[in-house]
Protein backbone atom coordinates (compact mmCIF):
# COMPACT_ATOMS: atom_id res chain seq x y z
CA UNK A 1 0.00 0.00 0.00
CA UNK A 2 1.10 3.82 -0.30
CA UNK A 3 1.85 5.30 2.77
CA UNK A 4 -1.41 6.09 3.33
CA UNK A 5 -2.92 2.54 2.19
CA UNK A 6 -5.12 4.44 -0.24
CA UNK A 7 -3.40 2.48 -3.03
CA UNK A 8 -2.09 -0.78 -3.65
CA UNK A 9 1.13 -0.38 -5.50
CA UNK A 10 1.16 -3.97 -6.86
CA UNK A 11 -1.98 -2.95 -8.59
CA UNK A 12 -0.20 -0.53 -10.01
CA UNK A 13 2.42 -2.10 -10.87
CA UNK A 14 0.11 -4.71 -12.71
CA UNK A 15 -1.20 -2.27 -14.77
CA UNK A 16 1.74 -0.39 -15.59
CA UNK A 17 3.36 -4.12 -16.50
CA UNK A 18 0.40 -5.16 -18.78
CA UNK A 19 0.43 -1.73 -21.08
CA UNK A 20 3.79 -1.51 -21.93
CA UNK A 21 5.52 0.36 -18.46
CA UNK A 22 4.74 3.92 -20.70
CA UNK A 23 4.11 6.32 -17.71
CA UNK A 24 2.74 8.87 -20.58
CA UNK A 25 -0.09 6.22 -21.07
CA UNK A 26 -0.42 5.75 -16.83
CA UNK A 27 -1.10 9.30 -16.70
CA UNK A 28 -3.46 9.06 -19.09
CA UNK A 29 -5.27 6.45 -17.38
CA UNK A 30 -5.23 8.07 -14.30
CA UNK A 31 -6.69 11.12 -16.19
CA UNK A 32 -9.42 9.13 -17.21
CA UNK A 33 -10.40 7.37 -14.22
CA UNK A 34 -10.13 10.64 -11.71
CA UNK A 35 -12.90 12.23 -14.73
CA UNK A 36 -15.25 9.14 -14.63
CA UNK A 37 -15.36 8.97 -11.05
CA UNK A 38 -16.22 12.16 -10.40
CA UNK A 39 -19.22 11.84 -13.15
CA UNK A 40 -19.52 8.18 -11.76
CA UNK A 41 -20.14 9.85 -7.87
CA UNK A 42 -22.54 12.27 -9.30
CA UNK A 43 -24.73 9.87 -11.03
CA UNK A 44 -25.16 8.10 -7.70
CA UNK A 45 -26.64 10.92 -6.22
CA UNK A 46 -28.84 11.59 -8.70
CA UNK A 47 -29.75 7.69 -8.32
CA UNK A 48 -29.69 7.87 -4.63
CA UNK A 49 -32.25 11.03 -5.17
CA UNK A 50 -34.78 9.02 -7.64
CA UNK A 51 -34.64 6.12 -6.24
CA UNK A 52 -33.42 4.58 -9.20
CA UNK A 53 -31.78 1.55 -8.20
CA UNK A 54 -30.84 -0.20 -11.59
CA UNK A 55 -28.58 3.52 -12.65
CA UNK A 56 -26.89 2.79 -9.07
CA UNK A 57 -26.10 -0.23 -9.49
CA UNK A 58 -24.18 0.42 -13.06
CA UNK A 59 -22.70 3.43 -11.74
CA UNK A 60 -21.43 2.13 -8.68
CA UNK A 61 -19.95 -1.57 -10.80
CA UNK A 62 -18.21 0.94 -13.04
CA UNK A 63 -16.25 2.53 -10.01
CA UNK A 64 -15.72 -0.62 -8.61
CA UNK A 65 -14.03 -2.12 -11.76
CA UNK A 66 -11.51 1.10 -12.12
CA UNK A 67 -10.97 1.49 -8.39
CA UNK A 68 -9.91 -2.23 -8.46
CA UNK A 69 -7.79 -1.47 -11.42
CA UNK A 70 -5.73 1.20 -10.02
CA UNK A 71 -5.65 -0.42 -6.73
CA UNK A 72 -8.02 1.85 -4.84
CA UNK A 73 -8.93 -0.91 -2.57
CA UNK A 74 -11.20 0.49 -0.09
CA UNK A 75 -12.97 2.58 -2.86
CA UNK A 76 -13.62 -0.87 -4.34
CA UNK A 77 -14.85 -2.01 -1.64
CA UNK A 78 -17.31 0.82 -0.71
CA UNK A 79 -18.36 0.69 -4.44
CA UNK A 80 -18.84 -2.97 -4.07
CA UNK A 81 -21.31 -2.66 -1.41
CA UNK A 82 -23.48 0.58 -3.13
CA UNK A 83 -23.95 -1.89 -6.43
CA UNK A 84 -24.94 -4.61 -4.24
CA UNK A 85 -27.67 -1.93 -2.32
CA UNK A 86 -28.55 -1.18 -6.04
CA UNK A 87 -28.71 -5.01 -7.28
CA UNK A 88 -30.88 -5.89 -4.24
CA UNK A 89 -33.27 -2.58 -4.45
CA UNK A 90 -32.50 -2.00 -0.90
CA UNK A 91 -31.03 1.75 -0.96
CA UNK A 92 -32.00 2.88 2.70
CA UNK A 93 -28.43 2.06 3.63
CA UNK A 94 -26.80 3.75 0.86
CA UNK A 95 -26.35 7.24 1.61
CA UNK A 96 -23.66 6.51 4.25
CA UNK A 97 -21.76 4.33 1.89
CA UNK A 98 -21.71 6.95 -0.89
CA UNK A 99 -20.69 9.52 0.96
CA UNK A 100 -18.34 7.73 2.32
CA UNK A 101 -16.96 6.67 -1.36
CA UNK A 102 -16.75 10.03 -1.79
CA UNK A 103 -14.73 10.91 0.69
CA UNK A 104 -12.51 7.93 -0.44
CA UNK A 105 -12.36 8.86 -3.44
CA UNK A 106 -10.76 12.87 -2.86
CA UNK A 107 -8.12 10.79 -0.65
CA UNK A 108 -7.60 8.25 -3.94
CA UNK A 109 -7.22 11.94 -6.16
CA UNK A 110 -4.65 12.96 -4.39
CA UNK A 111 -2.69 9.90 -4.38
CA UNK A 112 -2.92 9.25 -7.96
CA UNK A 113 -2.41 12.57 -9.03
CA UNK A 114 0.82 12.75 -6.86
CA UNK A 115 1.78 9.43 -8.60
CA UNK A 116 0.96 10.90 -11.98
CA UNK A 117 3.29 13.77 -10.44
CA UNK A 118 6.07 11.61 -9.69
CA UNK A 119 5.99 9.60 -13.18
CA UNK B 1 -16.07 3.36 -31.14
CA UNK B 2 -12.45 2.43 -32.51
CA UNK B 3 -11.14 0.74 -35.57
CA UNK B 4 -8.55 -1.52 -35.30
CA UNK B 5 -4.91 -0.54 -34.44
CA UNK B 6 -1.95 -2.33 -35.28
CA UNK B 7 -0.46 -4.99 -37.68
CA UNK B 8 -1.48 -8.25 -35.94
CA UNK B 9 -1.20 -12.01 -34.67
CA UNK B 10 -5.07 -11.94 -34.65
CA UNK B 11 -8.02 -9.18 -34.40
CA UNK B 12 -9.90 -8.67 -31.44
CA UNK B 13 -13.00 -7.15 -30.80
CA UNK B 14 -13.28 -5.63 -26.54
CA UNK B 15 -16.54 -4.62 -26.03
CA UNK B 16 -16.74 -2.59 -22.54
CA UNK B 17 -19.09 0.31 -21.53
CA UNK B 18 -15.96 0.91 -19.32
CA UNK B 19 -13.21 3.55 -20.82
CA UNK B 20 -10.75 2.43 -18.79
CA UNK B 21 -11.29 -1.29 -19.11
CA UNK B 22 -10.85 -0.50 -23.23
CA UNK B 23 -8.05 1.76 -22.73
CA UNK B 24 -6.04 -1.22 -20.36
CA UNK B 25 -7.11 -4.14 -22.79
CA UNK B 26 -6.66 -2.20 -26.02
CA UNK B 27 -2.81 -1.35 -24.73
CA UNK B 28 -2.32 -4.54 -23.65
CA UNK B 29 -3.13 -6.73 -26.66
CA UNK B 30 -1.35 -4.23 -28.68
CA UNK B 31 1.89 -4.96 -26.39
CA UNK B 32 1.27 -8.41 -27.69
CA UNK B 33 0.58 -7.74 -31.53
CA UNK B 34 -2.86 -8.29 -31.92
CA UNK B 35 -4.98 -5.69 -33.37
CA UNK B 36 -8.09 -4.37 -31.56
CA UNK B 37 -11.44 -2.81 -31.90
CA UNK B 38 -13.48 -1.46 -29.12
CA UNK B 39 -17.22 -1.26 -28.80
CA UNK B 40 -19.11 0.11 -25.97
CA UNK B 41 -21.82 -1.95 -26.08
CA UNK B 42 -23.29 -5.22 -27.12
CA UNK B 43 -25.26 -3.26 -30.17
CA UNK B 44 -22.16 -1.26 -31.30
CA UNK B 45 -20.09 -4.81 -31.08
CA UNK B 46 -22.97 -6.64 -32.93
CA UNK B 47 -22.70 -4.06 -36.27
CA UNK B 48 -18.72 -4.65 -36.17
CA UNK B 49 -18.98 -7.83 -36.28
CA UNK B 50 -21.35 -8.30 -38.69
CA UNK B 51 -19.28 -6.65 -41.31
CA UNK B 52 -15.71 -7.15 -42.39
CA UNK B 53 -12.98 -7.82 -41.67
CA UNK B 54 -13.92 -10.32 -38.91
CA UNK B 55 -12.72 -10.98 -35.24
CA UNK B 56 -10.79 -13.75 -33.86
CA UNK B 57 -11.91 -13.28 -30.54
CA UNK B 58 -14.34 -11.46 -28.51
CA UNK B 59 -13.72 -9.78 -25.21
CA UNK B 60 -17.27 -9.38 -23.99
CA UNK B 61 -18.56 -7.23 -20.58
CA UNK B 62 -21.59 -8.27 -19.23
CA UNK B 63 -22.96 -5.24 -17.15
CA UNK B 64 -23.49 -2.09 -20.30
CA UNK B 65 -25.99 -0.37 -21.75
CA UNK B 66 -27.93 -0.89 -24.53
CA UNK B 67 -27.55 -4.57 -25.42
CA UNK B 68 -25.61 -6.09 -22.47
CA UNK B 69 -23.29 -9.09 -22.51
CA UNK B 70 -26.11 -11.44 -22.10
CA UNK B 71 -28.07 -10.61 -24.87
CA UNK B 72 -24.46 -9.49 -27.21
CA UNK B 73 -23.58 -13.42 -26.39
CA UNK B 74 -27.14 -14.68 -27.05
CA UNK B 75 -26.53 -13.36 -30.98
CA UNK B 76 -23.44 -14.01 -31.73
CA UNK B 77 -24.06 -17.87 -30.65
CA UNK B 78 -27.16 -17.51 -32.49
CA UNK B 79 -25.48 -16.26 -35.44
CA UNK B 80 -24.13 -19.18 -37.80
CA UNK B 81 -21.66 -16.44 -39.22
CA UNK B 82 -20.55 -15.29 -36.06
CA UNK B 83 -21.13 -18.14 -33.81
CA UNK B 84 -17.43 -19.90 -34.35
CA UNK B 85 -15.80 -17.03 -33.00
CA UNK B 86 -14.45 -17.79 -29.60
CA UNK B 87 -16.23 -15.02 -26.65
CA UNK B 88 -14.21 -14.45 -23.45
CA UNK B 89 -16.17 -12.74 -20.87
CA UNK B 90 -14.62 -9.79 -18.83
CA UNK B 91 -15.80 -10.11 -15.64
CA UNK B 92 -14.66 -8.87 -11.72
CA UNK B 93 -13.84 -11.77 -9.15
CA UNK B 94 -16.64 -11.32 -7.65
CA UNK B 95 -19.09 -12.09 -10.37
CA UNK B 96 -18.25 -15.33 -11.25
CA UNK B 97 -21.63 -16.37 -10.77
CA UNK B 98 -22.09 -14.48 -14.02
CA UNK B 99 -19.72 -16.56 -15.98
CA UNK B 100 -21.53 -20.11 -15.25
CA UNK B 101 -24.56 -18.66 -16.89
CA UNK B 102 -22.65 -17.07 -19.97
CA UNK B 103 -20.90 -20.39 -20.68
CA UNK B 104 -23.64 -21.83 -20.86
CA UNK B 105 -25.11 -19.39 -23.29
CA UNK B 106 -21.63 -20.34 -25.42
CA UNK B 107 -18.87 -18.57 -24.24
CA UNK B 108 -15.14 -19.92 -24.45
CA UNK B 109 -13.70 -18.54 -21.16
CA UNK B 110 -13.33 -15.57 -18.68
CA UNK B 111 -11.16 -12.90 -18.05
CA UNK B 112 -11.31 -11.26 -14.58
CA UNK B 113 -10.73 -7.70 -13.36
CA UNK B 114 -8.92 -6.04 -12.70
CA UNK B 115 -6.72 -7.59 -15.82
CA UNK B 116 -3.53 -9.56 -15.25
CA UNK B 117 -1.14 -9.58 -18.60
CA UNK B 118 -0.07 -13.39 -18.12
CA UNK B 119 -3.95 -14.69 -17.73
CA UNK B 120 -4.77 -12.11 -20.79
CA UNK B 121 -2.35 -13.44 -23.12
CA UNK B 122 -3.04 -17.39 -21.89
CA UNK B 123 -6.75 -16.92 -22.39
CA UNK B 124 -6.40 -14.91 -25.97
CA UNK B 125 -3.74 -17.54 -26.96
CA UNK B 126 -6.01 -20.41 -26.06
CA UNK B 127 -9.01 -18.75 -27.91
CA UNK B 128 -7.09 -17.71 -30.81
CA UNK B 129 -5.89 -21.70 -31.32
CA UNK B 130 -9.16 -22.95 -31.21
CA UNK B 131 -10.32 -20.76 -33.41
CA UNK B 132 -7.51 -21.24 -36.12
CA UNK B 133 -8.06 -25.61 -35.56
CA UNK B 134 -12.19 -24.81 -35.96
CA UNK B 135 -11.20 -22.45 -39.18
CA UNK B 136 -9.42 -25.10 -40.55
CA UNK B 137 -12.11 -27.86 -40.77
CA UNK B 138 -13.98 -25.69 -41.30
CA UNK B 139 -11.82 -24.85 -44.76
CA UNK B 140 -11.56 -28.67 -44.92
CA UNK B 141 -14.87 -29.52 -44.99
CA UNK B 142 -15.70 -26.61 -47.55
CA UNK B 143 -13.23 -28.36 -50.19
CA UNK B 144 -14.42 -31.89 -49.21
CA UNK B 145 -17.44 -30.31 -50.68
CA UNK B 146 -15.74 -29.63 -53.60
CA UNK B 147 -14.83 -32.65 -54.00
CA UNK B 148 -18.03 -34.04 -53.34
CA UNK B 149 -19.28 -31.64 -56.07
CA UNK B 150 -17.22 -32.72 -58.43
CA UNK B 151 -18.03 -36.48 -58.46
CA UNK B 152 -21.25 -35.56 -58.49
CA UNK B 153 -20.54 -33.20 -61.43
CA UNK B 154 -18.57 -36.28 -63.40
CA UNK B 155 -21.45 -38.10 -63.05
CA UNK B 156 -23.58 -35.41 -65.15
CA UNK B 157 -20.82 -34.93 -67.43
CA UNK B 158 -20.49 -31.32 -66.38
CA UNK B 159 -17.19 -31.97 -64.55
CA UNK B 160 -14.69 -28.78 -64.88
CA UNK B 161 -11.26 -30.36 -63.90
CA UNK B 162 -10.79 -26.73 -62.81
CA UNK B 163 -13.16 -26.61 -59.72
CA UNK B 164 -10.62 -28.54 -58.01
CA UNK B 165 -7.32 -26.63 -58.47
CA UNK B 166 -7.76 -25.08 -55.16
CA UNK B 167 -8.18 -28.14 -53.15
CA UNK B 168 -5.66 -29.93 -55.64
CA UNK B 169 -3.10 -27.38 -54.03
CA UNK B 170 -2.98 -28.94 -50.67
CA UNK B 171 -0.11 -30.43 -49.31
CA UNK B 172 -2.39 -33.17 -47.35
CA UNK B 173 -4.38 -36.61 -48.62
CA UNK B 174 -7.09 -34.21 -49.33
CA UNK B 175 -5.01 -32.66 -51.65
CA UNK B 176 -3.92 -35.99 -53.38
CA UNK B 177 -7.14 -36.84 -53.37
CA UNK B 178 -8.38 -34.08 -55.15
CA UNK B 179 -4.98 -34.52 -57.51
CA UNK B 180 -5.77 -37.88 -58.47
CA UNK B 181 -9.22 -37.56 -58.88
CA UNK B 182 -8.43 -34.51 -61.40
CA UNK B 183 -6.24 -36.73 -63.23
CA UNK B 184 -8.43 -39.51 -63.59
CA UNK B 185 -11.54 -37.41 -64.55
CA UNK B 186 -9.52 -35.69 -67.11
CA UNK B 187 -8.41 -39.60 -68.49
CA UNK B 188 -12.01 -40.56 -68.84
CA UNK B 189 -12.76 -37.07 -70.53
CA UNK B 190 -10.07 -37.32 -73.26
CA UNK B 191 -11.48 -41.61 -73.31
CA UNK B 192 -14.87 -40.41 -74.29
CA UNK B 193 -13.75 -37.21 -76.18
CA UNK B 194 -11.27 -40.24 -78.52
CA UNK B 195 -14.41 -43.30 -78.75
CA UNK B 196 -17.09 -39.80 -79.77
CA UNK B 197 -14.44 -39.48 -82.36
CA UNK B 198 -14.41 -43.06 -83.28
CA UNK B 199 -17.98 -43.51 -83.54
CA UNK B 200 -18.22 -39.88 -85.76
CA UNK B 201 -15.50 -41.68 -88.15
CA UNK B 202 -17.46 -45.10 -87.70
CA UNK B 203 -20.65 -43.90 -89.05
CA UNK B 204 -19.22 -41.91 -91.52
CA UNK B 205 -17.53 -45.25 -93.31
CA UNK B 206 -21.05 -46.91 -92.60
CA UNK B 207 -23.18 -43.83 -94.16
CA UNK B 208 -20.14 -44.70 -97.67
CA UNK B 209 -20.96 -48.10 -97.17
CA UNK B 210 -24.82 -48.15 -97.24
CA UNK B 211 -24.65 -45.41 -100.29
CA UNK B 212 -22.40 -48.04 -101.97
CA UNK B 213 -24.48 -51.28 -101.20
CA UNK B 214 -27.40 -49.07 -102.50
CA UNK B 215 -25.59 -48.55 -105.77
CA UNK B 216 -24.85 -51.87 -106.00
CA UNK B 217 -28.58 -53.22 -105.04
CA UNK B 218 -29.74 -51.09 -108.25
CA UNK B 219 -26.36 -51.37 -110.83
CA UNK B 220 -27.01 -54.98 -109.88
CA UNK B 221 -30.54 -55.34 -111.28
CA UNK B 222 -31.59 -57.44 -114.74
CA UNK B 223 -34.09 -54.18 -115.19
CA UNK B 224 -30.81 -52.12 -114.97
CA UNK B 225 -28.78 -54.13 -117.19
CA UNK B 226 -31.32 -54.01 -119.69
CA UNK B 227 -31.68 -49.84 -119.37
CA UNK B 228 -27.81 -49.77 -119.72
CA UNK B 229 -28.14 -52.21 -122.98
CA UNK B 230 -31.28 -50.23 -124.27
CA UNK B 231 -28.67 -47.01 -123.75
CA UNK B 232 -25.97 -48.24 -125.18
CA UNK B 233 -28.42 -49.10 -128.39
CA UNK B 234 -29.98 -45.93 -128.41
CA UNK B 235 -26.44 -44.23 -128.48
CA UNK B 236 -25.59 -46.26 -131.23
CA UNK B 237 -28.44 -45.15 -133.40
CA UNK B 238 -28.36 -41.82 -132.45
CA UNK B 239 -24.66 -42.11 -133.61
CA UNK B 240 -25.96 -44.06 -137.16
CA UNK B 241 -25.28 -47.40 -136.53
CA UNK B 242 -27.47 -50.59 -136.28
CA UNK B 243 -28.41 -51.90 -133.40
CA UNK B 244 -26.62 -54.56 -132.05
CA UNK B 245 -27.23 -57.46 -130.86
CA UNK B 246 -28.67 -57.38 -127.61
CA UNK B 247 -29.54 -59.28 -124.93
CA UNK B 248 -33.67 -60.29 -125.23
CA UNK B 249 -35.41 -58.84 -123.22
CA UNK B 250 -37.26 -61.41 -120.53
CA UNK B 251 -40.23 -59.97 -120.74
Amino acid sequence: MTESGVIDPSALDALTAATGGDPNFLGEMIDVFVADAVELLDLMDEALAIGDTEALRRAAHSLKSNAATFGATRLTALTRQLEEQGKSGELAGSPPFLAAARAEFAVVEDALLATRASL
Amino acid sequence: MSGCTVASLGRILVVDDNQVNRMVLTRALNQEGYAVATAAHGREALDLLRQPPSFDVVLLDILMPEVDGYEALLQIKGDETLKHIPVIMITAVDELNSIVRCIELGATDYLPKPFNAAILRARIGASLTAKRLRDLELEYLEQVGYITAAAAAVEVAAFDPGSLDGVAERADALGQLARVFRRMAREVRAREERLQREVRELRIEIDEARQARQVAEITETDYFRRLRGQAGDLRKILDGTRPSDREPETE
